[in-house]
């Protein structure tokens, strides 16, 4: 009996080895008030000298020296003049060694540590979308929100059907405004600061009536930074602490950002008016370590495929290549 | 029995030392990075897992991709009419250069470091083809995988699963939980047990370096895009390769306090006459987002944080619900409304009924307690390729099994050949179109006919 208990122990010790406590911990956005990191950054809630990115542009993968795309052209054999496309592609995000060497050296500066340890975002949720030009934007295709390493590839196909061969020609060719694919990602960190406020709604809806649009990233905390000196009020000792919950609390208000198209351009963002915000937003209370998602989009204009892509369309009508069966 | 008790001490630790978890929150950083995602082990501090961030074709010793394309009916009238046959293998696979780069930056740091592919517990194989490629009556699964904000997806490009994934189990097939100080620990409802076509993840097993062989008839159109010999770097096929495996999740380490007042005053708001107050967990969350926001719940956070809010808001729920049932903290019997008839709390122990026993309470009558737990964690990636697998690229990978010896179709054939289909095609159509248009037959029979003579071989001029 005494044996079994003595091994008992032993067996729960042993359990306690096995299992250390590691301190893993969640991550919260850190700011980059003049855009010396190319990525979104975000900082281990535990282990102050990890920092890990979030690449939020992507591109069309390549591998063994090409691009990964190719779109097979085929007309209905009843009605000549109507044409389908099918579109086979896949993505990537981008991360140059020149953009990880900048940022490795902006986050030694910027944070004091000597060896920072920067890795990619784990948690981080991407769903792919098409368009073409139409007006009202709506995707021709939608994928499905999926987890994956940021260092992975991601496919999608999809069909453009039954167009004319001049639409389908000027979808292809266009510099700008053809096809277009928006990759959102959804990071998942926590909330960096703790505090309440005033909100003075009145000054927030004329700022944001005055700039109109703004884009997640750098360009939102541009806007937060001209937001909250007139349309705040707080005492927090802290004030970087103000600033994180603010930046959260309006990112709640404005909820997740959506396509737009501005001046021939597709945008991922929010349109701001006078009267984004309500008058009952006049506080805030924000509190340190709650779960937070954030929404970051990257749109990739495919551009002129029919100029920088022409091996990889084919018309399997009458078997040429390029888009010169469309003309 | 000593001899006993040692070996039970042998066997545990070294099980535990055979099935360290990666954790998944703790991505090895460098200081010079790469985008390249490395989970260390949990008990080997030496141990550093690898994903899978691609899929490509199988090869074979001398890089001949396992792809075999057979048609038939392009060159020549055909028995069998027109089609063609697609066989390939894919696998996942890895930016080799990439990893080695932070392979070798994590060796300088630690000499020790060792490399293990991250233990996969279940998988799936799609391939990603055009749906107009392949034959009506050919079996096809669309992506109907629900999206996070649970609105079904616009419909993708179809996606074609045949045979059956890898089954090469690696991982443990009951792996230990992790046995937290205070709190319970939480292993979520298995991702592999899902079941049916709208599965995430269809079969348990799979590792990262099986193979997975696909056999896919191909209609007209899909032949054409594949053998025609142009456009060599077009893609046309693909591959998504779905994982799930298991790791060390995030710690949390919380402390909660419940500020008894300001939730009874809650709750009392939200109930009218005898009705019994809160805690149902469907209606838990808009409860919990509205007392977190006032600070009638206030959670400090002393290590780590979860970004998942029902991890807090569920272990709140939790010691609620049970200090409820045995009447301890806020529910202590002193704190029922003394001398107030209240049914409720008679059968329930508990409620209100506009009484005003609980005005009693105060700020400082709060009800304070810690989570601290660390679960065990499924993660589902997905990683996907697109491949030029057309003639152009790899002719001696495609037969004519028409014209023997052909490998592609060539530009120059084709062109013929099309217009002599066309010119086929054309009659046929002219001679129905006559007969409707003379009301010698149904617009019906006309639709069928006219499909019929897109459909079927023509090759007469």
């Amino acid at each position: 009996m005494k044996a079994l208990r003595v091994g008992a122990i032993i067996s729960f010790l042993c359990t306690l080895y096995l299992y250390p406590s590691s301190g893993t911990a969640a991550a919260y956005r850190v700011r980059d008030a003049d855009n010396a990191i190319p990525f979104v950054l975000f900082r281990d809630s535990d282990q102050p000298n990890a920092f890990y990115f979030l690449p939020t542009t992507f591109s069309i993968a390549a591998s063994q020296g090409s691009q990964r795309i190719g779109i097979q052209i085929y007309s209905d054999p009843k009605i000549k003049s109507q044409v389908t496309a099918s579109v086979t592609l896949s993505i990537a995000a981008v991360a140059t060694s020149t953009q990880l060497t900048a940022a490795a050296t902006a986050v030694r500066q910027k944070f004091g540590t000597t060896e920072p340890k920067l890795g990619p975002l784990s948690r981080v949720s991407t769903r792919m979308s098409v368009f073409g030009d139409a007006t009202p934007i709506t995707p021709l295709a939608t994928g499905r929100w999926m987890t994956s390493p940021l260092d992975s590839s991601q496919s999608i196909t999809f069909t453009v059907s039954n167009v004319s061969r001049r639409e389908l020609l000027r979808l292809l060719s266009a510099d700008a405004g053809g096809f277009s694919i928006l990759v959102e990602l959804q990071a998942e960190g926590i909330i960096a600061g703790a505090a309440s406020a005033r909100i003075l709604t009145v000054q927030l809806n004329e700022l944001s009536g005055r700039r109109g649009f703004v884009t997640p990233g750098p360009d939102f905390e541009k806007f937060v930074d001209e937001t909250i000196d007139r349309a705040v009020e707080g005492t927090p000792t802290d004030k970087s602490l103000l600033r994180d919950s603010y930046s959260s609390w309006i990112r709640q208000r404005l909820g997740p950002p959506s396509l737009h198209r501005l001046k021939d351009k597709l945008l991922y963002g929010w349109a701001l008016s006078a009267n984004t915000f309500k008058p009952e937003d006049s506080s805030l209370r924000v509190l340190i370590g709650f779960p937070h998602s954030e929404l970051f989009g990257s749109v990739i204009e495919l551009g002129n495929l029919c100029r920088s892509n022409a091996t990889a369309i084919l018309n399997v009508d009458d078997g040429s290549s390029g888009c010169d069966s469309l003309r | 029995m000593k001899v006993s008790i040692f070996l039970c001490v042998l066997i545990l630790c070294s099980f535990g030392k055979a099935f360290g978890y990666p954790i998944q929150d703790a991505v090895v950083g460098l200081p010079n990075p790469e985008l390249v995602t490395v989970y260390p082990d949990e008990v080997d501090k030496n141990l550093y897992y690898f994903l899978p961030t691609t899929v490509e074709l199988v090869r074979d010793a001398d890089g001949k991709p396992r792809l075999g394309v057979q048609y038939w009916g392009f060159t020549g009238a055909d028995p069998g009419g027109l089609g063609a046959a697609l066989t390939f293998s894919v696998r996942p696979a890895f930016d080799k250069i990439k990893l080695q780069q932070v392979a070798d930056a994590i060796k300088a740091k630690n000499p020790n470091a060792r490399w293990a592919a991250i233990p996969v517990i279940c998988s799936r194989m799609n391939v990603i083809l055009n749906s107009q490629f392949f034959p009506d009556n050919q079996t096809i699964n669309n992506v109907q995988s629900t999206p996070l904000n649970n609105v079904p997806p616009a419909p993708l490009g179809p996606v074609v699963t045949i045979g059956t994934p890898p089954a090469t189990p690696v991982a443990p097939a009951s792996a230990p939980e992790i046995t937290p100080a205070v709190a319970t620990p939480a292993v979520p409802t298995s991702l592999c047990t899902k079941a049916g076509p709208r599965s995430n993840v269809a079969a348990q097993g799979g590792s990262v370096d099986s193979t997975q062989a696909f056999s896919i008839a191909i209609n007209n159109i899909g032949a054409r895009a594949f053998a025609i010999k142009s456009s060599s770097d077009m893609d046309v096929l693909g591959a998504e390769y779905t994982y799930v495996f298991r790791g060390i999740g995030t710690r949390l380490h919380a402390k909660i306090t419940v500020r008894t007042k300001r939730v009874y005053e809650h709750f009392k708001a939200r109930s009218s006459g005898n009705a019994w107050w809160g805690l149902v967990k469907t209606s838990w969350s808009a409860d919990w987002q509205k007392l977190t926001n006032d600070g009638s719940i206030k959670v400090e956070f002393l290590q780590g944080g979860s970004t998942v809010s029902e991890d807090y808001m569920m272990e709140v729920f939790k010691s609620l619900v049970s200090a409820k049932i045995a009447g301890t903290g806020m529910f202590k019997p002193e704190l029922q409304p003394a001398g107030i008839s209240n049914p409720g709390a008679a059968r329930m122990g508990w409620g209100f009924s506009g009484g005003g026993g609980w005005e009693k309470l105060d700020e400082t009558n709060n009800f304070t307690f810690e989570i601290q737990k660390q679960a065990l964690e499924e993660r589902e990636f997905s990683v996907g390729l697109t491949f030029s697998a057309v003639c152009g690229k790899y002719p001696n990978n495609f037969a004519d099994l028409t014209t023997v010896g052909n490998k592609c179709i060539s530009k120059t054939k084709f062109e013929q050949l099309s217009k002599n289909v066309e010119q086929c095609v054309g009659k046929k159509l002219a001679v129905w179109k006559s007969r409707l248009d003379q009301g010698l037959i149904t617009q019906t029979t006309w639709e069928r006919e006219s499909n019929l003579a897109t459909t079927a071989p023509c090759y007469g001029t």
